[in-house]
Parts: C-alpha cells; structure tokens; sequence
C-alpha cells in the first residue's frame, strides 16, 4: 500500500521584547541566576495584575501580516488550565478563539504551507529534573511566545525542516525574534501521521477520514532541537509508521520524544494529563479592539521580506532565482549585498538609480559575496554583523580591478587584507606595492625574459596551440606575482612573437 | 444530582486530586448541591438580550510600555518555598520530559 506522510507544525518562537508579556521584569533571563527576573505577576501571586505588554502585541500582529493571517477586529487573551510546575497560576494565558492572526500561508520551495493560526501566549518557567526533584527557575517564565500552527500540509521531513527554516527567516526579517533552536527562542513539535493515499483529505484544519475508512493515529514528536534533528526525527517516524503498518501493526496515539544521540523516538511518559484545558477568557486582561489606522500602520512597518527580496532581485538585477535565494537568506546578507550593488554601480555613474543596475555588476558583486565574503565568515566564525568590511570598501575594489589597478587575483589578496583590517583598498594596494604592473616596457622585458626561457612553447604558439599562450600569460603573471595587467601581456606576447 | 461520579472523578484528576472513594460520594453531593444552588438563582435573571461577557469594567486595549522595571530578589521569590536550593525552587519530580 502507497501511503502519504501527514505533517503538521507547532513553531513557537520567542518575541524579543525588552520585558516580559505580563510584567515588567526583564526579559533578558539568557545566562542569569535563577529567579531572578521574577516578581508577583509572573509568580502568579495573588492579587496581581498582568498588563499587556504593547511591543509584544504589535510584534504579534506583524507576525501574523507576514505569515499573510486575517487580523480579527476583536482579539482577547484566555487561561488554559493544567498543573504543571512550570506554571506557577496552574493556567497559563495564551489565546483560544480570537487570536491575534487567523489563517494564512508561507511559500516554501514552490508549495504553498497553510497556516491555521498563530498566537500570543506567555512562556513557561524551566524545569530541571535531577534525582528524583525537579528545580524550578521562573526567569522564562512570562517571556512573550508565540505558536504558529500550520495546517497538515507538510509531506516530508525536509519540506518540515524547509518550513521551519522559513518561520525563522520570516520573524527573523521582522526583527521581532532571534529565533535560534539551540538557545530556545524557536522550539518546534510535530504531528505526524501515514494515510494511504486516496484515502483522506484535509477539512477545516483537519485531516479527516474518507467514507468506509477509519485514520491511522498522529504521533505527536517532541524535543528535536535543531533544525537537522526535525529533518532526522520525522524521517526515523515516517520509517517506524510505514513499518509497523506494513507488517499489519497498529499506530499509538502517542507523544514520542527524539534522542538525538541514539538517533529514534521513544515514547514519552506524557504529563498524565486529561486533554481538558478549561479555556475561559482571561478576566484582568480587558479584549483588544483594533482600530484599522493603527493596523495599518503596522503592516507599513514591515519591511520587504524574503519572498518579495528574492523576486525583486531576479526582476531588477538579473540575478538567478537560486543566487536571489542565498544572498536574500538574511537581511543583513541581502542589504549588505544590495548596498554594495549600488555602491559598485555609482563608482561609474555617481548617482545612479538602483532601480536600473547593470547586471553584470549585480553578478560580479554577488560573486564576490557569496564566494570570498561568506567564506571567510565561515571560516572565522564571524557573525555578519561584526564583519569589519564595509559594502562601499568592497565596490572600490571592484572598481580598482576594472580600472586595472589591480588585478583579479591580487584583488582576493587586497580582500583578505580588507577583511583583517577593515582598511581602503587604495590603502592597501599603495603601501603594499600591489598595483597592477600596466607599464608596457616593464611588462615587455617580462615578456622577453618568459619568451626566451620556453622555446618549445613558442615554437607551439607558432604553430596555432592556443593553449600555449594561456601558459606564457602564466609564465609573465607568475613572476611579476599576479600583478600584471593580463589583457596587456596578451597584446604584448603578440607583438613579440610577430 | 446534578453531577455524574465520573465527572467528579474527571475534576479531580485535573486538579490532581487522589479522593478515596467515600470523599468521591461526598464531593458528589456537595458540588452537585452548589452548582444546582447557583443554576436557581442564574435562573431567576433574564438575560434574553445580555451577549456573554468576561469583562465588566467596559476597558478595552489596555497595554503597557515595553520598560523593564526591577524584578524581585532572589531571596524574596524564594521566601514562601517550603523546599529550595541553589536558587531554585524544589519540587517532587513529576512524570514527563
Ligand atoms: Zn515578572
């Protein structure tokens, strides 16, 4: 039997906000002692009056106008009840029937992902468990989170891992969360199930069965923590599904957590919990009623995000949509790259309009990005951010090299000097001795000498080898250590060897 | 009686409640008695043309500047703990995670 995979997404990411959602206790608990970044409201002491945090509203509602929601007029908070002691109130507030963003989608390699909702909620307190005694810290504990939940639109572990990548990237262009898997800020859970196809469809949000068919159960995985260990994790889950299906087995509703070292799911010990969350709707939090001016003005704050970037780069440079895609991974990335673009296209023409760029110019930029910048990143373990090399600096550089000042090879070593130091080109093509040899007798004497020293490949120049050639080119580049100006040795090679 | 023994049983379970079966018969009555009480007396308003409401005070959008103010001290979080170490507060493990 064919079976589909059946994948749905619970993200949750952490909003960067300067204090918590219901108190003004810091957010920043990253690396602090423990408790110490709590106070009644997020102690849940009693008589204590949670107050909406405005930015994490408003990061909330750009959240959901990026992931392309419904804003509802009318939104309000709700307690959701269980005991847990990560949760000091025995609920914890969240959002149950009016949340901030209603429906929507993400783009994720040409397939269109649902989204069913995302959510503002309150973070929980961290839980340690040890010897039997769980130590609690509530430093988390109020941090604004929110859920984003897809639809079971997913149909592989990697589209999952793809999807995920995307939230990121999204919420990350926002600025409205680091969204980093290993330090928590974005946390993802699974719905996992295998239908036979034909057999099923996707009602309101739901997978539902077809007539005379009954579903097979969804696995819920949890505790992947990494981006790779989602893509892992759900593949291992769709093996064990098609095996024990294959064999005649029955699926569990279960919640299986995934062992990164081991490499598998095992079945989680659960909350032993009853499913029943009692949602009422949070009485010290009086419901929000947006007004459209001042959603509107929101939506304005958002800025040019990953999708429009990529097709506005293909459009208006030229740029391969796989190139438009890498360059466009982060913003900083992309707004570095179109700086420099601009920067390079005005040290022609000053003041030229970035709406009509030459191409080439995006191309030979995107080149130098993608290639010697992002390695030597990578290489030095340097985030974007801190690099010292500055767009403008990169775009005079290229104009060197078309001017002939330097040549492309030595431009990869002014670039690495660039990159150390932060320095001009012009600075460190002066002091260094690197500019390009263009002084035709000093070039000839080269060529004289490199003529003089390899018979057999004039005499095979002589007789039509093209390749011949390419290798005298060498001969001179080598010993006036890449400095020569290539198109002028090649004039001058003819001339001698007339 | 208003209320079933399952349903009881349920309550409890959420509130993580262990109740011998004589406490089940007992809680039975008494919750059944206090629910049926309060049904009579929200029977007796006419709420024909009320829209439920959660909200009394008529507020709407009530937010706050995101500011960070001082939070309390660790000694003072710590103050009501019956257990607590290091920092933390202690509780007996529970299942899960
Ligand atoms: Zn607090």
């Amino acid at each position: 039997m064919k079976y589909d995979v059946i994948i749905g997404l619970e993200v949750h990411v952490q909003l960067k906000t300067r204090s918590k959602m219901f108190c003004s206790c810091s957010a920043g608990f990253w690396n602090e002692p423990p408790n110490t970044h709590v106070c009644p409201v997020c102690l849940g002491l009693p008589g204590a009056l949670p107050v909406a945090n405005q930015e994490a509203v408003k990061s909330a509602l750009k959240v959901g106008f990026a992931l392309n929601g419904q804003t509802l007029r009318q939104s309000k908070f709700d307690r959701k009840h269980y005991f847990y002691p990560d949760l000091p109130k025995g609920y914890q507030i969240s959002q149950y029937d009016l949340p901030f963003s209603v429906g929507g989608w993400v783009e994720v390699d040409g397939a269109r992902i649902g989204i069913t909702r995302a959510h503002l909620e309150e973070d929980t307190g961290k839980l340690i468990h040890v010897n039997g005694q769980s130590l609690i810290d509530f430093n988390r504990g109020g941090i604004p989170l929110m859920e984003i939940v897809s639809q079971p639109d997913i149909r592989s572990p990697e589209e999952s891992r793809l999807y995920g990548q995307k939230i990121q990237q999204i919420v990350r262009y926002l600025g409205v969360s680091d969204a980093d898997m290993e330090k928590g800020s974005l946390r993802i859970d699974a719905n996992i199930s295998l239908q036979p196809q034909g057999k099923w469809k996707v009602k309101k949000d739901r997978v539902v069965a077809l007539k005379g068919y009954t579903l097979n159960p969804k696995v819920e995985v949890k505790n992947m923590n990494s981006f790779r260990s989602v893509e892992r994790a759900l593949t291992y889950e769709v093996e064990r599904q098609l095996q024990t299906l294959s064999a005649g087995g029955k699926i569990d509703q279960e919640t299986r957590g995934w062992l990164e070292n081991k490499g598998v799911t095992v079945k989680q010990r659960t909350k032993e919990l009853a499913p029943d969350y009692r949602y009422f709707p949070e009485p010290d939090l009086p419901p929000f009623v947006f007004d459209p001016k001042d959603l509107k003005k929101i939506r304005e704050e958002i800025p040019e995000l990953p999708d429009e970037k990529i097709n506005r780069f293909v459009r208006e440079y030229a740029l391969e949509a796989k190139k438009a895609q890498i360059i466009t991974s982060s913003k900083e990335l992309a707004d570095w790259y179109e700086e420099a673009v601009v920067a390079y296209a005005q040290t022609e023409k000053p003041g030229a309009d970035y709406e009509h760029i030459d191409s080439k110019k995006a191309e030979i930029v995107y080149n130098w990005v993608s290639g010697e910048l992002l390695r030597r990143l990578n290489e030095n373990q340097t985030s974007f951010s801190a690099s010292l090399i500055t767009p403008a600096q990169l775009a005079q550089l290229l104009y060197l090299i078309d001017k002939n000042e330097v040549s492309s090879s030595t431009a990869k070593e002014v670039f690495a000097e660039m990159f150390r130091t932060g320095q001009d080109p012009q600075k460190i093509v002066s002091e260094k001795g690197l500019k390009q040899v263009s002084d035709v007798e000093r070039l000839r004497e080269t060529v004289r000498e490199v003529i003089n020293l390899n018979p057999k490949p004039v005499a095979d120049v002589a007789s039509g080898k093209a390749e011949a050639k390419g290798f005298l080119i060498g001969q001179v580049m080598k010993l006036t250590q890449g400095r020569a100006n290539p198109g002028l040795v090649s004039k001058i090679l003819d001339e001698e060897l007339k | 009686m208003i209320l079933s023994k399952a349903e009881v049983e349920h309550v409890a379970k959420l509130a993580q409640l262990k109740l011998k079966d004589e406490e089940v018969e007992r809680y039975l009555k008494q919750l059944s008695e206090i629910i049926d009480y309060n049904m009579s007396l929200l029977g007796q308003v006419k709420t024909d043309d009320v829209d439920p409401t959660a909200q009394v005070t008529g507020l709407e959008t009530v937010v706050r500047e995101d500011e960070p103010r001082p939070s309390l001290s660790q000694e003072e979080v710590l103050k009501n703990a019956s257990q607590k170490e290091n920092g933390y507060f202690i509780t007996k493990a529970v299942l899960g995670e």
